[in-house]
């Protein structure tokens, strides 16, 4: 049970942060970047990458919030205490857990981490806010001339989602015992 | 077919870039091509399918899953394959084919996601299945277990990872089982880094076509040289191999790709002969010599200054003589040289790489050769070329650029193709003379047949009676006898007074180093006339030998006609070389010392030769005074 309530975030951000952001998202915006760097032809990809691509990061930025919110509560040791044997406690011993929580999150600068990511992902938002923007308001749509005058503010977010990426391989692996 | 034939051919084993989704492109191959910039050469339905043009692509993907099935969909279940992934493994790297070079590098990912394949999952990511909680466990990743299987039956194969999971988790791990790196793909600089890695790590071709091969051994070797040229500049380099494997190519490739990795181009490249470094003329030749007003000696720049900033290569440094060595050693500890006349040290950059085909540690054993020099020497490490026997699958290759070479030199000879049985019997043949002399036999078949558009057995002329047989069938220790032996020839041919068992090369050695006895006062008496005889009736025998070699059969000559302008441009290896100027070297090669060159004149072909240039460029008629 332990190992399910630490695994069950793991697998929460092995989903975010392997399998879409960086297998799936950050490969599309370096080859986006490539594309209007002229190292590829490719027709159809921009028109592609703005309508669909894009766009999912907006269906993830909840997700990933909510994924940084939730590592103090599933990651931390006081989780040991709410299955056996700890749970069989006497209740006068319930301050255990809580000092448990305080010493994890201190030895490990969890709430650095939290707050590391989460203004990691906020900007990466930001950026990403500000480009829908220039998309949208630019008379020209997203026409080739239009993708490579933002050519800049696309590496920008591509840095900050890999500053994000980073940011979130820093949480703890397992629930550790102080 | 792109542009860029020798492209490395890298594998990929992936979960999610392996797989055919059965009903739209692999989007994440296509990203991953587009980001790395990779052609896809896979060859199943995905390839291609994305329609992106890569516009130089710096290596052609093949795509593996590394599960079953390739193509998977709702409801089936997806397992790892490791029996298969080495399989498919093996058939790119056993032998080289043109329409599939073998393997430069493998990618491999670590986690590969395992199980049913659900609606669910398959929404997320089309054909990939829900995972098992010990796929995405390092302890448990199914990408360690294939490195180490990798590198049991592939030790030679450069295994890179190429994972999103964080390196720390298994840097150990893959450290362990052999990999030489990890690649996160998400890395900004994630193309430069892949170039990098193909550079430091993967087998490929030379892209210059200078050293010619694609063989294993030959692309190691080219593999370390390519390490080596990235290395401190004063670590200096040992290159070894018999006689004829191409050091010097080979050195010349360390200063290239030194050039274009170090961004140094334009640095130079200086050749040295140290045969021809005599005791008395090493100084001025390797130092220079420091200009002076009042005795009107000019200044006069050495070979280390030419190559100042650059690579100095000594061809065959067993032939240094011990002033030379003490010389060259000053110069490895103090970074400095002292020109011949000057009074203050200069100081140098220059990386030394040094060349041998013989038992150069013998020699420092019995104190020919300085032990502290030769340390030196190989301070950055010791390469070593391996001989044609050794690198079968280059003969044709090396075959097919040899006769388009000579082709090009034989004016008038027709372009052809190499024969299957001709090759079959340039592979049987032992090459003791290595690539230098597959070149000249494949030079001397289009030359002697230059209106053919075969090369045939009946072109080729072995001059070895060691055949690849014998050699396939030596036990490793008999090989080891046999190249012992080889180089015991070629320090026994050093003595030999048999002009035909020693190479022009021991022949130029031999007289470059030939040390006169001063005590001997008797014995130096009345030699000059000797000596230029000598001299000139060698030079007569290399003209003769090259105008048979560049004769060709005409109409009226079907025994063959000589050409002196391309007898001249073969000697010279000056392929611009005027027709005149071609008259005048061979009017003075036949002119020296007339008499020792009388008889060999009887020759017709030489006395053709002579009047064919004397026709061409008659000697100016003395101008008459005019009182006369």
């Amino acid at each position: 049970m332990i190992r399910e309530a630490g695994s069950a975030w793991q697998l929460r951000r092995s989903e975010f942060n392997h399998r879409w952001l960086k297998n799936e998202y950050m490969p599309a915006l370096a080859r986006l970047l490539n594309v209007l760097e002229g190292h590829i032809e490719d027709s159809e990809f921009q028109q592609t990458f703005v309508e669909d691509v894009l766009p999912r990061w907006k269906t993830h930025y909840p997700e990933v919030l909510s994924l940084i919110h939730d590592c103090e509560n599933d990651m931390s040791p006081r989780r040991l205490f709410e299955h056996p044997p700890l749970s069989r406690w006497p209740r006068e011993h319930r301050w255990l857990p809580e000092i448990v929580h305080v010493l994890w999150l201190s030895k490990y600068q969890v709430a650095d981490k939290v707050s590391d990511s989460l203004a990691a992902a906020n900007q990466a938002n930001e950026l990403y806010v500000n480009l829908r923007e220039a998309l949208e308001c630019d008379p020209r749509g997203e026409s080739v001339s239009r993708l490579e005058a933002l050519r800049d503010r696309f590496a920008d977010f591509r840095d900050k989602c890999q500053e994000l990426a980073k940011s979130i391989e820093r949480f703890p692996n397992k629930i550790f015992v102080i | 077919m792109s542009a860029k034939p020798n492209l490395p051919r890298i594998l990929i084993i992936d979960d999610l870039l392996g797989r055919t989704v059965s009903d739209r492109p692999n989007e994440e191959r296509a990203n991953l091509c587009g980001q790395f910039l990779l052609e896809d050469v896979t060859g199943d339905e995905d390839a291609g399918k994305s329609g992106q043009k890569i516009k130089k692509p710096i290596a052609r993907a093949v795509f593996w899953r590394g599960q079953q099935p390739l193509c998977s969909s709702v409801g089936d279940c997806v397992e790892n394959d490791l029996k298969g992934t080495l399989e498919a493994i093996r058939q790119g790297w056993a032998e080289w084919r043109p329409d599939a070079p073998r393997w430069s590098m493998v990618l491999l990912d670590l986690c590969f996601y395992t199980g049913h394949v659900t609606a669910e999952s398959n929404v997320r990511t089309p054909g990939m299945p829900e995972g098992r909680p010990d796929d995405s466990s390092p302890d448990h990743y199914f990408g360690l277990r294939l490195l180490e299987a990798i590198h049991a039956e592939f030790p030679d194969l450069p295994v890179v990872v190429l994972s999103s999971q964080p390196r720390e988790q298994v840097s150990h791990q893959f450290s362990i089982s052999g990999a030489f790196g990890f690649l996160a793909g998400s890395d900004p600089d994630s193309t430069g880094l892949l170039k990098d890695y193909l550079w430091r790590y993967s087998l490929i071709e030379d892209d210059a076509g200078e050293v010619v091969g694609h063989s294993k051994a030959l692309l190691m070797a080219l593999r370390a040289s390519r390490r080596a040229s990235l290395q401190d500049r004063n670590l200096h380099v040992l290159l070894r191999g018999e006689r004829g494997v191409g050091k010097e190519l080979l050195a010349r490739y360390i200063h290239r790709q030194h050039a274009e990795h170090a961004k140094h181009a334009g640095r130079p490249f200086v050749v040295v002969n140290s045969a021809v470094l005599t005791p008395e003329l090493f100084a001025s030749e390797l130092f220079g010599i420091e200009g002076r007003v009042a005795t009107q000696v000019d200044q006069r720049d050495g070979l280390i200054t030419t190559a100042d900033g650059g690579h100095l290569f000594f061809d065959e440094i067993r032939d240094m003589v011990p002033q030379a060595q003490a010389g060259i050693l000053r110069v490895l500890e103090e970074g400095s040289i002292l020109p011949v006349g000057a009074r203050e040290p200069v100081p140098v950059d220059v990386r030394f790489l040094s060349a041998t085909n013989g038992d150069i540690e013998s020699l420092s054993a019995t104190g020919r050769f300085r032990g502290d020099l030769l340390d030196r020497l190989r301070s950055g490490g010791t390469l070593v070329l391996p001989p044609l026997r050794e690198r079968q699958e280059d003969i044709q290759l090396l075959t097919e650029t040899f006769a388009r070479e000579a082709e090009l030199a034989t004016p008038g000879a027709l372009e052809r193709v190499i024969d299957e049985t001709a090759i079959e019997e340039l592979c049987e043949y032992d090459w003791p003379g290595n690539v230098r002399e597959l070149r000249s036999c494949i030079f001397q078949a289009v030359h002697n047949h230059p209106d053919v558009e075969h090369l045939v057995p009946v072109h080729i002329e072995l001059s070895s009676v060691v055949t690849a047989p014998q050699a396939a069938t030596r036990s490793p220790s008999d090989r080891m006898a046999g190249d012992a032996a080889e180089n015991a020839r070629a320090d026994d041919s050093d003595q030999s007074t048999d002009p035909a068992s020693i190479t022009l090369d021991e022949l130029l050695a031999t007289i470059s180093n030939y040390e006169f006895d001063s005590a001997d006062y008797a014995g130096l008496s009345q030699r000059l006339e000797e000596l230029e005889g000598a001299t000139a009736k060698l030079l007569a025998n290399y003209l003769k030998a090259s105008l048979d070699a560049t004769k060709r059969p005409t109409p009226d000559h079907p025994g063959g006609k000589i050409f002196i302008h391309p007898t001249a441009k073969l000697m010279t290896g000056n392929p611009k070389l005027s027709a005149s100027k071609a008259a005048d070297l061979i009017k003075r090669l036949l002119n020296r010392s007339p008499a020792a060159v009388a008889p060999l004149l009887e020759n017709s072909i030489l006395k053709e030769a002579l009047e064919t240039a004397q026709r061409l460029r008659p000697s100016n008629p003395r101008k008459k005074r005019p009182n006369a």
